[in-house]
């Protein structure tokens, strides 16, 4: 159980300022914390991000992340990159006894503002940490303040599979004062990911994986058969094709690359239903740079969301679907509607997106994407069936009464 | 799916009327209260330790240690008028991948009776008085008749973040952790 006395997700928290420093150029200059790798300089010559000067004696003392890095880390100043032998590198050093930061001396004043490419942080096995729930995890436990039991790790290791298994990378600079959950929404949303705080005040991170052919649904939700069920196809939910800005550049509050998804998008469906862009296109991904990720999300935006989604909208007067949680896939029956082949919606299979309590009434809402798959029964090859073409084997829809 | 034990599974797939029991734990640093609709059963109350009824089913002979792990309860009122609403998994439409890019975290408001009590004072008011609320915690549980604790399905988690105090009802308005 998490403790009710703890920070909240909602709460802002405070970056590390050089004001912790005894003798810093500017105490309000932030103390970054850096994931992944941007070792991308944003323009010739130029690190991605500034470094605070945390000690003018000397040449000065730059922090170049809050926290040890990976490494990878080269320096620039106004007439470009700096000679490595010109500074003393720590990737580790407890300076001034406030904890330990990557930190950069230099032995003469660098010319200008000094900027950083870097790969961030590394988990305790020292690999550098880019799978974005692996980021997650990290933010919540090491810069955050939370604990292991704040977080759901069954969803936390589902989460890492699927991003594992997709190629995510995540890599981001955290410069300012925030609100944990606005990073989470950030973060997991640039990877068709979200989070939920599950009733015992743990954090559930989801990321969309794969959708197989062979979905198994956590529950056959009842017949609905009194409730008022409403369906909802838009053309406004389809996405065709997705622009997307990626690579943020921290020193111009910019992004570096631009793709106008041609390469992902659909051409069958632009011909249906005409170039569909995602709302407040182009997607800047503030946590993606490299190439392959963000032509990864864009073409996994373009297969989810190519054709019109239907939209379930169940209300229930009853608490029948108590236990069901968005991300869920369930199988509901709607008898009354009709699949593709003209089939009675009958175990269609469908993932909740939304749940509504009334807890007044005691009642309902589910609003359920249908993903267009259904049970299947299965039949023994038993001598009972004849295969003269009268059967889909393995197609067949499953009309059994389930719930 | 929510971890739930098959008693609960199988009471909330035979649910059709309005049986159930929703029951609201406000936690403070002074310790708890339960607020629901309607009085609720005894075996449906509490969070962790477990509970013995004196019944003569158990022994007292030092086996069991009373209160192990129990916490302070310190009342159980069935004076909820209006028990609110709450989502997840909100999203502002049109598109789906909104649900994504944008996040919402769902508030929940309850609206508790403040009727006089037995000396003539708005109820409510004296806890108010006394036990900060504001800054509590709120976990929305969901109990069926007959069910034992572990049958107790939790819904939702909520922090207090205002009161508004009236002479006839106190409203509870608690937003996501």
């Amino acid at each position: 159980m998490a403790d009710p006395t703890t920070d909240r997700l909602s709460d802002p928290f405070q970056i590390g300022r050089a004001s912790r420093y005894a003798n810093p150029e500017f105490e309000d200059q932030s103390l970054p914390v850096v994931y992944g790798d941007l070792t991308t300089p944003s323009r010739r010559n130029t690190g991605v991000y500034a470094l605070a000067k945390i000690d003018t004696a000397d040449g000065g003392v730059y922090c170049v992340a809050a926290h040890e890095v990976w490494g990878a880390v080269a320096l620039f100043d106004d007439d470009g990159r700096i000679a490595p032998e010109n500074y003393t590198l720590e990737l580790s050093r407890n300076y001034q006894g406030r904890g330990a930061i990557a930190a950069a001396a230099f032995s003469a004043p660098p010319k200008g503002r000094v900027t950083a490419v870097c790969k961030g942080r590394k988990n305790e096995s020292g690999a550098l940490i880019e799978n974005p729930a692996e980021v997650v995890y990290d933010l919540m436990t090491s810069v955050w303040g939370f604990s292991e039991q704040d977080i759901d790790m069954q969803s936390l290791s589902r989460a890492t599979t699927s991003a594992k298994a997709l190629g995510y990378r995540a890599s981001g600079i955290i410069l300012d004062d925030h609100a944990p959950a606005d990073v989470l929404t950030s973060l997991l949303g640039d990877f068709l990911g979200r989070y939920e705080i599950d009733p015992f005040g743990r954090l559930k991170i989801h990321i969309a994986g794969e959708e197989p052919f062979a979905i198994s649904p956590q529950k056959v939700l009842p017949r609905f058969g009194h409730s008022r069920i409403e369906s909802e196809m838009a053309r406004d939910t389809v996405i065709n094709q997705v622009p997307v800005l990626y690579a943020s550049d921290y020193l111009g509050a910019r992004y570096i690359k631009h793709d106008d998804g041609s390469a992902t998008q659909n051409t069958s469906s632009q011909r249906l239903y005409g170039v569909r862009r995602p709302p407040r296109s182009p997607l800047r991904l503030e946590w993606v740079r490299r190439e392959s990720v963000a032509a990864t999300v864009q073409a996994r935006i373009v297969k989810r969301y190519h054709e019109p989604t239907r939209m379930l909208t169940i209300e229930d007067g009853s608490l029948r679907a108590l236990e069901v949680e968005p991300d869920d896939y369930v199988a509901f029956s709607v008898p009354w509607m009709r699949s593709k082949e003209l089939e009675p919606l009958v175990n269609q299979i469908g993932e909740v997106i939304e749940v509504n309590y009334d807890l007044g009434e005691q009642s309902m809402e589910l609003k359920i994407r249908d993903t267009g798959f259904f049970l299947t029964s299965s039949c023994l090859l038993d001598g009972s069936k004849t295969l003269e073409g009268g059967w889909l084997l393995g197609a067949e829809r499953d009309a059994a009464t389930y719930a | 799916m929510r971890r739930a034990t098959h008693q609960a599974v199988a009471d909330i797939a035979g649910h059709e009327g309005k049986t159930a029991f929703v029951l609201y734990h406000l936690s403070t640093a002074g310790g708890k209260r339960v607020f629901c609709g309607k009085p609720a059963p005894d075996a449906l109350i509490g969070q962790g330790g477990r509970i013995h009824f004196l019944d003569g089913s158990r022994l007292l002979d030092g086996s069991l240690l009373l209160g192990d792990g129990a916490e302070v309860l310190l009342g159980l009122h069935d004076w909820v008028e209006d028990g609110g609403r709450f989502s997840l998994g909100a999203f502002q439409g049109p598109s789906i991948l909104e649900a994504y890019r944008e996040k919402e975290l769902s508030g929940l408001t309850t609206t508790i009776n403040n009727a006089p009590d037995a000396e003539g004072h708005p109820r409510m008011s004296r806890i108010l008085a006394t036990e900060p609320l504001v800054g509590g915690r709120v976990d929305v549980r969901v109990g069926f008749s007959g069910q034992n604790l572990s049958d107790v399905l939790s819904i939702g988690s909520f922090t207090i973040r205002r009161i508004i105090e009236r002479i006839d009802s106190v409203t509870i308005e608690c937003e996501g952790n």
